[in-house]
């Protein structure tokens, strides 16, 4: 696989060789995990049942997989048709991310073939996971749908790509519908735990502070996966994708500082409502205010100066450090400031093969990623459908 | 209460200023008393002495494997334990003050009135019975441990070494005995009555009249008549609750209405999403036909005002020339006229005597 | 008669969600009813009050 779809010159291939590496190291983790159970392989207790599998692989996950809603709203509902060459490579990402949320779940749950129980089997209405896991169900096959026109039209199905075409603007509603609930309630899966989460992270707001912050988060993530991309499938690029990037870039740069701005303000509100200015000042605050002045404040005002001075390095490195921040945010609220209680002797650290399998599932995701786009018209229109798009 | 629960619906939709507090209770005024009938435990910290005999009898009713150190040696309360899928119940050795005996806890599944494990359960693996337990079906679990997430005591535990049917562990209040007609395992071996099985309702009053026939002896507080909306285990104890390891701080909502009102915003997203989305995109396609429109009439009018010119330079040049073939024409007729006049003249000379008349109306129409 | 409110809310959220499936259907419908002609009918409008659209 490595060499055979090697399509740029030169620097990829010692990158696809440890991505080989992390396949393999990915495989040997798989059968530890399901021959010694989670226990072999994880640093899971029973008080810290949840680790990175769902703080990284689950809530960051889905949150940087937002691109796809947004790029595909921002394009299609809110008419800004100068994204439309940004909309596949971001329904693309977020599709395989979703793809790999659910392939990951499956070395997390302890029954994985029983995944689909929570809808077909004994719906459990009353729980937020059901929530989710209904609508990452139901948004894994609108996303399934959105993107099959990129491999209809690779396949030369002509009349069934039509056919699919025509349902985008209500695929594109649904998938704001769905993303919108699932993002929320990934936040609302710790209301029920008042008990556990540090008050500073904990309020009842947490479904509003995901909701948000999936948006610049699935923004910085198109950003940060253009700049990527860039650097390698240039040659893929038609005239359409090269200026809606750039298009992307300036807008969402814009975009995300507003929607920071509003983060930030629902934070802040978030602790005046709970009375929670006393925390500041422990070393807890501290912490807090690290996340959210530097991984927020900061790439607000980056963001800013970024657009308004159409400065498109600054905002790449900017989205860089925002993809950082939703990531440091989910790991504070499922890991760090979870079960703040406990001595730090009943705190959980990652085992080397928890982390072992984040990466595995990171590196299958680049894999695919790159076949698709090396094969099928991801970053280019298919010569057979030009100005076919509404 | 209202506040909350309130705020937690705008925090979940954002939608907030538009709704009503009321909805935000998921139960409407509805109120949950729980089973009327449901058994319950009355546990008397000032009665345990830490035998640890509970913990052999629980062990022993549950057919769990047997642990590495005998239910006698009771140098393992020495350091604090947890519920784990080995064990339902632990005891643990607490000394709240220095130099004074120690005080002894029973913890297992507290059985609550409104369970946070059943409510957090996307496979309804847990049941709130009428007989009080929480009980657990692994027939139908998944595995993802959110009931753990959830459960504010701490208690449910995994069986992480086993690979392929994993089951979450907890006490069941040996519901199948209690089915029976018999005791829970722990109760029937106690040999202090630490333990006291009962109706709920019943004991509730029994641990309020231990507490007021001997005030010095208890604590005012009867932990789990009202923790997270209430537990079918129930604490009574000399010692403050927070020193023999269990939480006070965890408030008395019921586990439920923790989450009801980010699940009451799901509908309000469902049916108003959409709506809001067609009239954006609405808008912004009515802006595109705007701007399509004008785009057009800005052209028809440029080639309007173009063909308009270009008609306006053409006349022009006709008029211009119009009149220069006019003037060429007007001298050329006027010689013509002349010669004719000439000619006419001689003409009427010659025939100067004949008719008048008609000569001159002959004239008249040649020159037409 | 639900004597917890978990069971009432297991009821009444399944039957919230089932309607929800049934809504968003619905709204599919009464979207196609309501635009699949329109542009048609936008012809149809303006041809009968003298404007024309291309």
């Amino acid at each position: 696989m490595s060499h055979s779809t090697q399509t740029n010159k030169g620097g990829m291939s010692p990158l696809m060789v440890v991505g080989g590496i992390f396949l393999l190291l990915g495989l040997w983790l798989t059968f530890q995990r399901f021959y010694g159970g989670l226990g072999a392989v994880t640093n899971l207790d029973d008080n810290n049942p949840w680790g990175i599998w769902i703080g990284f692989d689950l809530l960051c996950g889905v949150a940087l997989a937002a691109g796809g809603y947004t790029t595909s709203a921002a394009c299609y509902i809110f008419g800004m048709k100068r994204f439309h060459g940004a909309v596949r490579p971001a329904i693309l990402t977020a599709f395989l991310g979703y793809a790999l949320v659910v392939f990951a779940l499956h070395y997390d749950v302890g029954r994985p073939w029983r995944l689909p129980y929570p809808i077909f089997v004994s719906p459990g209405t009353t729980s937020l996971l059901f929530e989710v896991g209904l609508c990452v169900f139901l948004y894994l096959t609108v996303l399934f749908i959105e993107y099959s026109p990129v491999a209809l039209e690779w396949l030369g199905q002509k009349r069934l790509r039509n056919a699919v075409h025509k349902l985008t603007l209500v695929l594109t509603i649904f998938g704001v519908v769905l993303s919108t609930l699932h993002q929320s309630s990934l936040g609302a899966l710790f209301l029920i735990a008042p008990s556990k989460l540090h008050p500073l992270w904990y309020s009842s707001y947490l479904p509003l502070f995901f909701f948000v912050s999936s948006m610049f988060a699935g923004m910085s993530m198109v950003i940060f996966e253009g700049t990527i991309s860039h650097k390698n499938f240039h040659d893929k690029m038609d005239e359409d994708h090269l200026s809606a990037s750039e298009n992307v870039v300036l807008g969402f740069a814009k975009a995300s500082c507003v929607v920071m701005c509003g983060y930030l303000a629902l934070k802040l509100f978030g602790l005046a409502m709970d009375d929670n200015w006393h925390y500041l000042g422990t070393g807890w605050g501290a912490w807090f205010l690290f996340e959210l002045l530097g991984f927020v404040a900061l790439p607000a005002l980056l963001y800013g100066i970024g657009a308004r001075e159409k400065n498109v390095k600054l905002i790449r490195w900017t989205a860089a450090l925002s993809v950082l921040g939703i990531v440091l945010n989910r790991f504070n609220i499922s890991l760090v400031a979870f079960n703040y209680h406990l001595p730090a002797s009943e705190r959980y650290f990652p085992s080397w093969q928890e982390i072992g399998i984040s990466i595995f599932v990171v590196t299958v995701g680049v894999f695919a990623f790159r076949f698709i786009v090396t094969r099928m018209p991801i970053f280019y229109e298919h010569p057979d459908y030009k100005e076919s798009h509404h | 209460m209202q506040r909350r629960t309130f705020l937690k619906l705008i925090g979940s939709a954002g939608l907030g200023a538009a709704l009503p507090a009321a909805t935000a209770k998921a139960a409407g005024n509805k109120a949950f008393t729980g089973y009327p009938d449901a058994m319950g435990v009355l546990f008397d910290a000032t009665k345990c002495i830490g035998c640890r005999k509970c913990e052999a009898a629980c062990n022993e009713v549950n057919e769990l494997p047997k642990p590495e150190k005998p239910f006698d040696d009771l140098s393992v309360m020495n350091a604090k334990r947890r519920t784990d899928a080995k064990t339902y119940t632990v005891v643990n050795k607490f000394v709240p003050v220095d130099g004074r005996p120690p005080v002894f806890a029973k913890t297992q599944c507290n059985h609550c009135q409104e369970p946070a494990c059943a409510s957090a359960c996307f496979v309804k693996a847990f049941t709130k019975t009428p007989e009080g337990a929480v009980v657990y079906d692994a027939s139908v679990c998944v595995g993802c441990r959110y009931c753990m997430v959830a459960c504010p005591f701490s208690v449910p535990a995994y069986e992480y070494d086993e690979p392929l049917t994993p089951r979450v562990m907890k006490c069941t209040m040996c519901h199948p005995r209690i089915l029976e007609g018999k005791l829970p395992g722990c109760v029937e071996i106690c040999p202090k009555q630490a333990l006291l099985f009962g109706k709920r309702s019943d004991l509730i009053k029994t641990a309020w009249e231990r507490i007021g026939n001997e005030p010095g002896r208890y604590l005012p507080h009867v932990y789990g008549e009202k923790e997270m909306g209430g537990t079918n285990w129930l604490y009574i104890s000399g010692a403050p609750f927070q020193q023999i390891g269990m939480r006070e701080d965890l408030g008395n909502t019921p586990a439920p209405e923790l989450t009801s009102g980010a699940l009451a915003a799901v509908p309000v997203v469902v049916g108003l999403w959409p709506v809001l989305l067609t009239g954006i995109y609405a808008v912004s396609k009515r802006k595109d036909r705007v701007a399509k429109e004008e785009r057009e009439a800005a052209v028809a009018e440029a080639v309007t005002a173009a063909k308009e010119k270009a008609a306006a330079k053409l006349a022009d040049e006709l008029k211009k020339a119009e009149a220069a073939g006019k003037r060429l024409a007007d001298a050329e007729a006027r010689k013509a006229v002349e010669a004719y006049k000439q000619e006419l003249e001689e003409k009427a000379k010659a025939a100067a005597a004949a008719a008048d008349e008609s000569g001159d109306e002959s004239a008249d129409e040649k020159k037409e | 008669m639900y004597y917890t409110l978990h069971d009432f809310m297991l009821h009444s959220k399944g039957v919230t969600y089932i309607l929800m499936g049934a809504v968003l259907v619905g709204m599919v419908i009464v979207w196609t009813f309501l635009f699949d002609r329109s542009d048609e009918d936008r012809d149809r409008f303006n041809i009968q009050h003298g404007k024309h659209e291309d």
